[in-house]
C-alpha cells in the first residue's frame, strides 16, 4: 500500500465516510449495462436458488427467477433456462457483425457491431456466473447429458467467454461494482472488507457515530452468491414445503410453497439489484478519463472474436489452456496491466500524485534547459538533437541514473536521467526532442517525468508450434491419448483455434479458455 | 593446511563435463548446470563458449542472457579472456549500452539485426531472450527458422516459462546454467488459471524443462569461491539442503580489519561482521511503516561508520590486502521504497548514495561484494507475506559477501513466523516450492540469533 493510499484510508476512517481516490472514472459504463445477481444455494457448484437481472433503475421491473428447490434438476432448471433464455437474448443483437473495410491493405473485415456490458455486485458473482455456471451449462445437450434449451447452451457459451476476458486488466464486459467501486473510493477499512457491496455503500454514504455496528448489520447482506447461513435457515423449511409437495404431486401445494419460497428470495435479490444499480449511478456520476474509449475498443475487438465464432454455431471451449495459448495469454494480460498503469497516470492526476509520492516521478522547478545539445547516440552514426533539462526537486525521487521517463503533459517524450543528486536531476530527451524544443519549458516553470516506460512497439509472433522444450519427448501417436470424456475441446483442437490478443483491429482470433 | 579446492582444476573438469553431455545429447536434449552462489558460473559459460566455438571450425553458439546487464557482462569477460573468439552483441532498438560502445573492437560486432551479414560472421552471439524472441519471431515471419546446433542461456532459473517457449524452437540443444536458490522470475497477473500445469507460464523455463524432460544431465558446481566459510555455513543448509556445496576458501585467508576507533555503537557491530563475518543488529519491537527511518538511518550509520574505519580487506585474490572502498560495499532491502530511504539517510550523513550500491535483491542477483548490509524484509511488519518469506529472495541478500553481512532488523519477526504459517492455497500436481520460505528464514533468524551486536 503506497503511503496516499494510507493516507486516505485513515483519513476515510477518521471522517468515517469514503474518499475518492481518483478525480476521473477508469471503467466504461453502457447507458444501459445488464445489471445480474444471483444466490447460489450453498454446497452446490451451480445450483441458483434465485437470479434477477434487468437493465432498468428498478428492481422492481427486472425480471427474475426463482428456484423451489435447487436440488431438483427439474426446478433448477426451470430457473436457469429463464435466465439463459432472457440472457441469450440480450446478447443476440450484440453478435450481429457487419462488414467494414480494413484499415490497412484493403479488404474487408467483419465487427461486431458493439460490446455488451453486464454488471455484477462483487467478483464472488461474477466468477460463479463465469466460471461456475457458464462452465456447467456450455455443453448440456451433448453426448448423454441433460437435454435443456438452446438458448441455455448459448448462454453457457457466452458466460464461458466473460468469465476468460474478465482476466484481461482494464476491462469493462463483465464489471464486478465492488471492484470498480474500490478503484475509485477509499474506505477505512481492509480490502477484504471493500469486497463486500453492502459496507462498501455504506462507506461511501458516510457512517453513522456507531459506525462499527451499523457495518456490522449490514455486513450480512452480502449480495450473493453465497446466501447468509441465518437467511438460508429460515428458507430451509420453505424449500422443504416445496419439495414434500412436489413428491406428493400436489399441483395446488407446490404453487403455494413456490410463492412462499419467492416472497423470501426476491426481496434479497432486490436489494442485491438496487444495491448494485446505485453503485453503477455513483460511477456514472464521475466523468470518464480519456482512455476509457480506448480500452472499451479493446473490449469491443475481443468481442468480436467471440461474435464470429458464435455466427458459426455455439462456440466450444477447452478446459486447459494450451502452452502457446498459456504463454500469449500471460504476456498479454500482463502488458495489459502495465498499459492500463500508464494511462490511469496520464489521464488522471490523482493516480500520478500516487506515484508521486511512491517517488516514481521526477517533479520539480526547470533550472535550465539546453536545446541545442546533440549527441550520437548509441547505435547511430550521426549526432541528432538530445535537448537536456535541469529540475531542482521539490519532492523525492527513486529514479535514478539511467533509468527512462516521461513528460506528463506529453509523454511522446521520454528521457533518460543522465545524473541526480538529492537536489537536481539532469535528464537528457530521447524521443519527441522536437516536441520537447516547441514546448513552452522555461526555467521557473513546474515540471513533472513520470517513470513509466511500456513497451509500445510492436510484440513479436507467438511461436506457431510448441518447441521441444515445453512438450514430452515422444511424437503424440494418433488415438493415443488417455480417453477423456470431457466434451471440451483437446489440446489438438484447441490448437486449431486461433489465438486471442493477436487481435489487431484488422486481425481475427479466437477465444476459448 | 587441507587440500584446498583449485579453482581453474575444477572449471576445467566441468567444462569437459559440459562438453562431453553436450556432444552426447541428441537433438531437443538439454544439459544443466546448477551452480550456488559464487560458484564461479560465469567462468563457465565463458570456458564452455570458447571449448565449443574453437573446436569446430563451423561452430556457432547463440548465448541467451535474461537482462541487458547480464549480456554485456558476459561479452566483457569473453573478451578479456578469449579475444580471439569472434562475438556479436545483439541489442534492441535503443541501442547498444554505453559499455558495449566502450568495448567496440574488430572482434566485437555490435549490431540489432540478427540476419546481418556482420552477426552471421560471429562465432558466438549474444543477446537477451526478448531480442532472441524477435529473431524467430523474424524468421518465422520469412517463412523459415534456422536452427542452432545449440545455445547457452545464462541465469536460466531466472527466465521463466514463456519466455523459453518463445525462442526453444531456435535452438536444436541447450545448455542451461543457473542457480536454483536465487530469486523466481514473477508476474504481476494472477497466475491461478494455470497451476498445475508442466507448461504454466508463469513457472520458471527449468521447471518446465524439467517436468518434460525429467532426465536431462545435471551437474552441480560444488564451491563457492565468493562466500567465506561463515556464510557457506548457513547458505548452504538454508537454501541448498541438497546441493551441498563448501568454501573454496579457509577462513584464514579472508579478512576483514579495521583500524581501531574510539567506542560506538556501529562500531561494536562493525568489529563483530569483520570478526565473526556476521553481524544482527536487533531493533525494539514496534510497528512501522514500510521505510521505517530507524532501520534506515542505522544501515546509514554502520555504512558511514565502515567507510570512516579504513577497513583492508585481505583475500585470496589480494593476500597483501587492499583499502575497501565505497564501491566494495552494498546495501540491500526488499522494496525500492526501503532503498530510496537508505540513499536519503545516507545522504544526510554526507555519504554519496551513488558511490555505493543501494538496491533491491532482485538487481544484485549474481553481484558480489565484499560487504553487505541487508534490511531484514521482515523488520516493523505485521504480517509475513509470501513477498517478505520467499526463500530465493532471503538467499540472494544473505550471499552476495565476500567477507562479511551485517543484518538490521526489528525484534518479533520470530513471532512474525510463528503468527504466520503458510497458509497459500495448495494446487493440485503444482511441484512445492523448495526450499520452504518459512522454514529458510526461521533458520536464517536462528543463525542471526548467534551473531547479535548492537
Amino acid at each position: 500500500m503506497s503511503l496516499v493510499d494510507l493516507i486516505l484510508t485513515a483519513e476515510a476512517a477518521e471522517s468515517r465516510s469514503a474518499v475518492r481516490k481518483t478525480a476521473f472514472r477508469h471503467v466504461h459504463l453502457d447507458e444501459r449495462p445488464l445489471i445480474v445477481v444471483a444466490f447460489n444455494l450453498s454446497g452446490e457448484a451451480a445450483a441458483p436458488i434465485g437470479l434477477m437481472w434487468g437493465t432498468g433503475s428498478s428492481a422492481d421491473d427486472a425480471d427474475f427467477a426463482v428456484s423451489g428447490e435447487p436440488r431438483n434438476r427439474e426446478s433448477r432448471f426451470e430457473a436457469i433456462n429463464a435466465f439463459c433464455d432472457d440472457f441469450t437474448r440480450h446478447l443476440s443483437p450484440y453478435l450481429r457483425l457487419e462488414t467494414v473495410p480494413k484499415r490497412r491493405g484493403g479488404g474487408f473485415r467483419q465487427v461486431a457491431k458493439a460490446a455488451p456490458q453486464i454488471v455484477v455486485p462483487n467478483s464472488a458473482t461474477r466468477s460463479y456466473l463465469g466460471a461456475r455456471l457458464g462452465r456447467s451449462l456450455r455443453y448440456l445437450g451433448l453426448g448423454e447429458t441433460h437435454e435443456v434449451p438452446e438458448p441455455t447452451q448459448w448462454a453457457g457459451a457466452h458466460l464461458s467467454w466473460l468469465a476468460e476476458h474478465s482476466n484481461l486488466p482494464g476491462q469493462s464486459v463483465f464489471v464486478a461494482a465492488t471492484e470498480a467501486l474500490a478503484d475509485h473510493y477509499a474506505t477505512g477499512q481492509s480490502a477484504l472488507e471493500n469486497a463486500n457491496l453492502a459496507s462498501l455503500l455504506a462507506w461511501i454514504d458516510g457512517l453513522p457515530d456507531d459506525a462499527l455496528a451499523m457495518l456490522e448489520s449490514v455486513e450480512d447482506s452480502a449480495y450473493g452468491p453465497v446466501p447468509n447461513p441465518e437467511w438460508e435457515a429460515q428458507l430451509e423449511p420453505l424449500v422443504r414445503a416445496y419439495g414434500d409437495a412436489l413428491r406428493a404431486g400436489d399441483k395446488e401445494a407446490e404453487q403455494r410453497a413456490l410463492d412462499e419460497v419467492e416472497k423470501a428470495v426476491r426481496p434479497k435479490l432486490a436489494e442485491a439489484y438496487q444495491a448494485t444499480h446505485r453503485a453503477i449511478e455513483i460511477l456514472r456520476k464521475i466523468p470518464p478519463a480519456p482512455g476509457v474509449a480506448e480500452r472499451w475498443g479493446t473490449d469491443e475487438r475481443s468481442w468480436t472474436t467471440h461474435a464470429i465464432r458464435a455466427s458459426k454455431g455455439i462456440p466450444r471451449f477447452a478446459r486447459r489452456h494450451d502452452p502457446l495459448r498459456a504463454a500469449r495469454a500471460l504476456q498479454q494480460w500482463s502488458a495489459a496491466a502495465e498499459r492500463l498503469e500508464t494511462q490511469q497516470a496520464f489521464d488522471d492526476p490523482l493516480v500520478l500524485a500516487r506515484l508521486d509520492a511512491e517517488g516514481r516521478c521526477i517533479t520539480g522547478v526547470v533550472e535550465e534547459v539546453d536545446r541545442q545539445n546533440s549527441e550520437v547516440k548509441p547505435g547511430n552514426s550521426r549526432r541528432s538533437s538530445v535537448p537536456l533539462v535541469d529540475v531542482r526537486l521539490t519532492g523525492p525521487t527513486r529514479l535514478l541514473a539511467g533509468e527512462r521517463a516521461r513528460l506528463v503533459t506529453d509523454k511522446r517524450i521520454a528521457a533518460v536521467v543522465r545524473w541526480r543528486d538529492e537536489e537536481t536531476v539532469r535528464l537528457a530527451v530521447m524521443d519527441a526532442a522536437r516536441a520537447f524544443c516547441d514546448a513552452p519549458i522555461r526555467p521557473g516553470h513546474e515540471i513533472v517525468f513520470v517513470g513509466l516506460d511500456p513497451w509500445e512497439g510492436q510484440d513479436p509472433w507467438g511461436p506457431n508450434e510448441v518447441p521441444w522444450t515445453h512438450r514430452d519427448g515422444e511424437e503424440p501417436v494418433d488415438g493415443d491419448a488417455p480417453p477423456d470424456d470431457s466434451p471440451d475441446m483437446s489440446l489438438d483442437e484447441l490448437a486449431a483455434v486461433p489465438i486471442v490478443g493477436i487481435v489487431s483491429p484488422d486481425d481475427v482470433g479466437g477465444v476459448v479458455l | 593446511m587441507s587440500e584446498r579446492p583449485d579453482f581453474s582444476e575444477i572449471n576445467e573438469t566441468f567444462t569437459r563435463k559440459v562438453v562431453d553431455d553436450l556432444a552426447a545429447t541428441g537433438e531437443d536434449g538439454a544439459v544443466l548446470v546448477e551452480a550456488p552462489p559464487g560458484a564461479g558460473k560465469s567462468s563457465l559459460a565463458v570456458s564452455v563458449t570458447e571449448e565449443l566455438v574453437t573446436a569446430d571450425d563451423g561452430f556457432r553458439l547463440p548465448i541467451v542472457t535474461q537482462t541487458n546487464e547480464q549480456a554485456d557482462d558476459i561479452v566483457r569477460s569473453l573478451r578479456r579472456k578469449h579475444p580471439h573468439v569472434l562475438v556479436a552483441r545483439l541489442h534492441g532498438s535503443k541501442g547498444p549500452s554505453p559499455a558495449m560502445v566502450a568495448e567496440l573492437s574488430p572482434g566485437l560486432v555490435l549490431d540489432t539485426d540478427h540476419e546481418s551479414a556482420d552477426v552471421q560472421r560471429a562465432q558466438v552471439v549474444v543477446a537477451t531472450a526478448r531480442k532472441w524472441e524477435f529473431v524467430r519471431s523474424g524468421q518465422q515471419r520469412r517463412g523459415a527458422i534456422r536452427r542452432y546446433r545449440a545455445a547457452l542461456i545464462d541465469e536460466a532459473y531466472q527466465m521463466r516459462s514463456d519466455a523459453l517457449l518463445g525462442i526453444a524452437g531456435l535452438f536444436e540443444r541447450i545448455v542451461c546454467v543457473g542457480d536454483p536458490g536465487q530469486l523466481d522470475p514473477f508476474t504481476t497477473i494472477d497466475d491461478a488459471h494455470w497451476k498445475g500445469l508442466q507448461h504454466s507460464p508463469s513457472r520458471t523455463a527449468m521447471g518446465t524443462l524439467r517436468a518434460f524432460h525429467p532426465g536431462i544431465a545435471t551437474h552441480q558446481l560444488p564451491t563457492s569461491w565468493r562466500l567465506p566459510p561463515s556464510a557457506t555455513e548457513i547458505v548452504a543448509p538454508a537454501f541448498y539442503p541438497f546441493a551441498s556445496f563448501e568454501s573454496g576458501t579457509l577462513e584464514e585467508q579472508r579478512k576483514l580489519e579495521l583500524e581501531p576507533s574510539a567506542r560506538s555503537a556501529e562500531g561494536a557491530v562493525l568489529e563483530r561482521a569483520a570478526a565473526d563475518g556476521w553481524a544482527y543488529v536487533e531493533l525494539p519491537e514496534r510497528f512501522t511503516v514500510r521505510t521505517d527511518n530507524e532501520v534506515a538511518d542505522r544501515l546509514a550509520r554502520l555504512v558511514a561508520g565502515l567507510l570512516r574505519r579504513g577497513a583492508i580487506v585481505t583475500d585470496e585474490l589480494d593476500p597483501e590486502g587492499r583499502p575497501l572502498t565505497a564501491g566494495d560495499v552494498a546495501v540491500i532491502a526488499a522494496h525500492n521504497d526501503q532503498v530510496h530511504a537508505v540513499r536519503y539517510a545516507l545522504n544526510e550523513l554526507g555519504v554519496d548514495p551513488d558511490s555505493l550500491v543501494v538496491s533491491t535483491a532482485n538487481r544484485v542477483q549474481g553481484r558480489e561484494y565484499d560487504v553487505v548490509f541487508v534490511w531484514h524484509p521482515l523488520a516493523g511488519r505485521r504480517d509475513a507475506t509470501a513477498f517478505h518469506l520467499e526463500a530465493g529472495r532471503m538467499c540472494v541478500m544473505l550471499s552476495r559477501h565476500r567477507h562479511a553481512c551485517v543484518v538490521v532488523g526489528r525484534a518479533g519477526a520470530h513471532r512474525l513466523l510463528d503468527e504466520f504459517p503458510d497458509s497459500d492455497p495448495v494446487f493440485l500436481d503444482e511441484p512445492e516450492k523448495f526450499p520452504d520460505g518459512w522454514e529458510a528464514n526461521a533458520k536464517v533468524l536462528d543463525h542471526l540469533a548467534g551473531f547479535r551486536a548492537s
